[in-house]
C-alpha cells in the first residue's frame, strides 16, 4: 500500500469533492474505487472519463487504471479540454 | 454559380498619394478562392511583384473577410491579414476576432488592399461606403489599447502598438483586446507609417437565403452547446485547459524545448486560472462557444492568456507564476507583440546565455526583468533590437541553431512535437511557419485531446496532416473561428473518456487509416453531402452564398487555399528545404522524462508531399494546379524553372 495525494479537479471539483485528500492504495484503480465508495454514482461517472495523471503523467502513457503507485505519488482527476 | 449574392468590393489603397478606389472581386476569384486567406493570398500575386522586400513601398497587406464574417454563423467575427511575411519570407496569414471585420463589411467593403507607404503617421478611416486618410500624430507611440480608445467607440478597429512602429519582427495588431499576432504584419503597416484602419456602417451583410440560414445557424448553435468541446471544454477553461493534458503527454514545451514535461505546470494550467482568476468569460462577436477568460489584473479586467501564452512564458522559460504569464500576455497586447515568438525568442535567449553564446540578461527561472525586457524589445532599444528580430535571426548571428525552435524562421506554438509527431509535420510544412494551426493542429488528435491516435507513431501521419490543414483553412477562409471545427471529434468519445478501450482502440485503429485519407484527399468530392458532424461551416456557407458546397468541395476549397500559399513561398524563393524543424526536434531525445523519440521528418515528408501532389521540392506540380483550377498560376513555376 502507498500514501499517495489525490487532487480532484473540474467537474468532481464542482460536485463538491475536496480539492484534494491523502489516501492509502495499491492503484490508480483504487481511487476509482474510493471515489465510487465514498462520493457515489455521479462522481464516479465523472471520474471514469477524465484525464488521470501520476505525478503529471497521464495514466495512457504508464499502466493505465492498472498503475501501481508508490508513498508520496500524486494523483490528478482533469478535465478534458482543447483550442488551439 | 446561380445566386444573387454579390461578389465582394475590396477598395485599393494607395498610402503614397493617398488615393483610394474600388475593387470588385473578379467572378472566377471568388468562386476558387472565396476570401480570407485564401483569396488574400491570391491577390498577392496580382498587386505585388515577387521579391518585394516587406518594407518597401511596393509591399502589399490584404486586410479582408470571409463571406461569413459577421453574417450571425456561429463565430464568425473573424477577418485575415495576408502579406509578406517579415519572419520567414514566405506567405503570412494572421487571423482576429476583433469587431473590426464585421464593422468593415458593414461599411461596405469585404476587404482592402493597402499598399505604397505613407510619409507621415496616418489611420485609414472607413465609413459607409467612403474611405479618409486621417492625421495619425497623435496616435502614434501610443499602445493599441490607448490608441483604440482615442477613436469612437462604435468603430471595428485594428490598430499597431509600439512594436509595429519600430517594426520588431513579430509586431502583430490588435482589434480590441483580440490579436492578429503572428507573421509581423504589425511591423509592415509600422514601415508604411500606418497606424491602422477603422470601420463603421450601417449596411446589412449579404445573405442569400436568409430564412434557411439563420434556421440552420440555429441548428449549429445547439450542436456547438451541446458538444463536450465546445459547449463545455472551451467554455469553462478556454484553450488554457490544455496545460495540464499536454504536460501529462510529456508535450508541454519546457525550457526552450529541452523536455516536455514541468513539474510544477499546474501552477500555470487552465484549472487554476479558472479556480483562481477567473472573472467571467468573454468572447468574439456572435460566438456561442465564449472561450475567452476575463481576469483581474490590478485593478482591471482584462482578457486572460492563452494555452500557448502560459505555455510559453511559463514552463518554457523555467517558470510557474500565473499572474506574471497575465500581465505579461496583457503588456505584449497592448504593446503590439506576438506572445508566442516574442516569449520562445527569450527563452531562445535564456539557453544562449547557458550555453556561453550571448547574455541579453534573461535567464532561465528568473521572472524579475521580463517585463522590462519585452518594453525595450517593443522600443527597440539597445541590444533588446535584434531579441525582435526573432530566434532564426538570432542563431544566425550568435550560433545555437539546433536549439532556435522555429519553423522557416517563425517560432513554434506551444506543442512539443517529439510527443506528436504529426504535430511536428505540421509545423515544418506550415506554409506560414511554426504555426500549429496553419499545420493541421495535429496534436489535438494526437496528445493533447480526448483521442489520441499514437502521438509518436507516423504512420498514418502525413495523410492526416494534409486533411487537417486543409480542413482548417476551409474553415478559416469563411470567416469562422477554428475551434468551431474541433465539433469533428466525435462527442461519444468525450462521454467515454480518454481511458475508455473504445476511445483507445479507435485511436490505434486511425493510426492505420493512411490510405483511406488518402483516398479521400485524392476524391474529396465523394463527400457530396453536408452534416453537422464534419464540417457544420459548408452548409452554412452554402446558405448564406447560394453557391453550391458539400463538405468535399470545402475540403478541396482548404486545399486550393494551400497551396496558392505554398506557390508564394515558391515565388519568393521558399523550397523544401525550409520544411524542416530544429536539429533538437529530429535528433535528440527530450532531456528528462525519459522519452526516447524524435520527429521523424525524412520519413513523412516523402510521403506528405505525394499526399499533396507536390515536387520533391515541396512545389505543387503543374498537374496539382490543373487540379485545383489555378492554370492562371502556371507561370510561377515556369519562372522558377527559368532561375533553376
Ligand atoms: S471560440 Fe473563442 S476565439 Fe473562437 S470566436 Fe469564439 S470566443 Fe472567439
Amino acid at each position: 500500500m502507498a500514501a499517495v495525494k489525490v487532487q480532484y479537479r473540474g467537474r468532481l471539483h464542482d460536485l463538491g469533492l475536496p480539492e484534494e485528500e491523502n489516501l492509502t492504495v495499491n492503484t490508480v484503480k483504487d481511487t476509482l474505487t474510493h471515489i465510487k465508495t465514498t462520493f457515489g454514482a455521479e462522481a464516479y461517472k465523472a471520474a471514469k472519463i477524465m484525464l488521470v495523471a501520476v505525478n503529471a503523467t497521464g495514466i495512457l502513457m504508464l499502466k493505465a487504471w492498472n498503475t501501481k503507485l508508490a508513498d508520496g505519488d500524486l494523483v490528478q482527476y482533469l478535465p478534458i479540454c482543447g483550442g488551439g | 454559380m446561380k445566386t444573387n449574392y454579390p461578389l465582394p468590393l475590396y477598395a485599393i489603397v494607395n498610402l503614397t498619394d493617398k488615393t483610394w478606389e474600388p475593387y470588385p472581386i473578379p467572378k472566377d476569384f471568388f468562386k476558387k478562392f472565396v476570401g480570407g486567406k485564401s483569396l488574400g493570398s491570391r491577390l498577392l500575386f496580382e498587386f505585388m511583384p515577387s521579391h518585394t522586400d516587406v518594407f518597401d513601398p511596393a509591399s502589399v497587406v490584404v486586410v479582408n473577410t470571409g463571406p461569413l464574417t459577421g453574417s450571425g454563423a456561429p463565430s464568425t467575427s473573424r477577418f485575415n491579414l495576408c502579406a509578406k511575411n517579415v519572419l520567414t519570407g514566405g506567405i503570412a496569414t494572421s487571423n482576429c476576432g476583433g469587431t473590426f471585420g464585421m464593422m468593415l463589411r458593414r461599411a461596405g467593403f469585404d476587404g482592402v488592399i493597402i499598399m505604397g507607404a505613407s510619409d507621415a503617421p496616418c489611420y485609414l478611416e472607413i465609413l459607409d461606403g467612403e474611405i479618409a486618410f486621417r492625421d495619425a500624430a497623435e496616435l502614434w507611440g501610443k499602445d493599441t489599447e490607448a490608441a483604440q480608445e482615442h477613436l469612437p467607440k462604435p468603430y471595428g478597429k485594428l490598430m499597431i502598438g509600439p512594436a509595429g512602429e519600430n517594426k520588431v519582427s513579430y509586431a502583430g495588431l490588435a482589434s480590441g483586446e483580440r490579436m492578429a499576432g503572428r507573421c509581423g504584419i504589425g511591423a509592415i503597416f509600422g514601415s508604411k507609417k500606418l497606424k491602422g484602419l477603422v470601420a463603421y456602417g450601417t449596411k446589412e451583410i449579404p445573405v442569400a437565403q436568409p430564412e434557411r440560414f439563420y434556421a440552420y445557424n440555429k441548428k449549429w448553435i445547439r450542436f456547438l452547446q451541446n458538444h463536450s468541446m465546445t459547449g463545455d471544454a472551451l467554455p469553462r477553461y478556454g484553450s488554457a485547459g490544455l496545460v495540464n493534458k499536454a504536460n501529462s503527454m510529456n508535450a508541454l514545451p519546457t525550457k526552450n524545448f529541452e523536455s516536455g514535461h514541468y513539474d510544477a505546470a499546474d501552477k500555470v494550467s487552465g484549472e487554476t486560472l479558472a479556480e483562481t482568476r477567473l472573472t467571467r468569460n468573454g468572447s468574439c462577436v456572435s460566438c456561442p462557444i465564449r472561450c475567452e477568460r476575463r481576469v483581474r489584473l490590478e485593478n482591471k479586467e482584462v482578457k486572460g492568456p492563452e494555452y500557448e501564452t502560459l505555455g510559453l512564458f511559463g514552463p518554457n522559460m523555467g517558470l510557474h507564476d500565473i499572474d506574471l504569464v497575465i500581465r505579461l500576455n496583457y503588456v505584449c497586447d497592448i504593446l503590439g507583440i506576438d506572445t508566442i515568438s516574442c516569449a520562445s525568442t527569450i527563452a531562445f535567449a535564456m539557453e544562449l546565455y547557458e550555453k556561453g553564446l550571448a547574455d541579453f540578461g534573461v535567464r532561465f527561472g528568473k521572472a524579475d526583468n521580463l517585463e522590462e525586457v519585452i518594453y525595450k524589445i517593443a522600443n527597440a532599444e539597445g541590444i533588446y533590437a535584434e531579441l525582435g528580430k526573432g530566434s532564426k535571426w538570432l542563431s544566425r548571428k550568435y550560433g545555437g541553431e539546433d536549439f532556435a525552435i522555429h519553423a522557416k524562421g517563425m517560432e513554434l506554438a506551444a506543442y512539443e512535437p517529439r510527443r506528436s509527431v504529426g504535430m511536428g509535420l505540421g509545423y515544418a510544412t506550415s506554409n506560414r511557419g511554426g504555426c500549429h494551426l496553419n499545420g493541421g493542429y495535429g496534436a489535438l488528435v494526437e496528445s493533447i485531446g480526448v483521442l489520441s491516435i499514437r502521438p509518436t507513431k507516423r504512420w498514418a501521419k502525413p495523410d492526416w496532416v494534409v486533411f487537417l490543414q486543409n480542413a482548417l483553412d476551409a474553415i478559416s477562409l469563411v470567416g469562422c473561428c477554428l475551434f468551431s471545427g474541433q465539433t469533428f471529434i466525435p462527442n461519444i468519445l468525450f462521454k467515454l473518456g480518454p481511458n475508455h478501450i473504445i476511445t483507445r482502440s479507435i485511436g490505434f485503429i486511425a493510426s492505420f487509416t493512411g490510405p483511406v485519407i488518402r483516398l479521400l484527399l485524392k476524391f474529396p468530392l465523394v463527400l457530396q453531402f453536408n452534416t453537422f458532424f464534419l464540417m457544420p461551416h459548408a452548409e452554412s456557407f452554402h446558405r448564406c452564398t447560394g453557391m453550391h458546397m458539400t463538405t468535399g468541395d470545402f475540403i478541396r476549397t482548404g486545399e486550393r487555399c494551400y497551396n496558392v500559399e505554398r506557390l508564394f513561398n515558391v515565388r519568393e524563393g521558399l523550397t523544401g528545404k525550409q520544411d524542416a524543424l530544429p536539429k533538437r526536434l529530429t535528433k535528440d531525445f527530450q532531456k528528462y522524462g525519459g522519452h526516447d523519440t524524435t520527429v521523424p521528418i525524412d520519413k513523412m515528408l516523402p510521403i506528405y508531399y505525394r499526399a499533396r501532389g507536390w515536387d520533391k521540392n515541396g512545389c505543387p506540380t503543374r498537374r496539382t494546379l490543373k487540379k485545383l483550377g489555378m492554370s492562371d498560376l502556371l507561370y510561377v513555376l515556369d519562372e522558377q524553372e527559368e532561375v533553376a
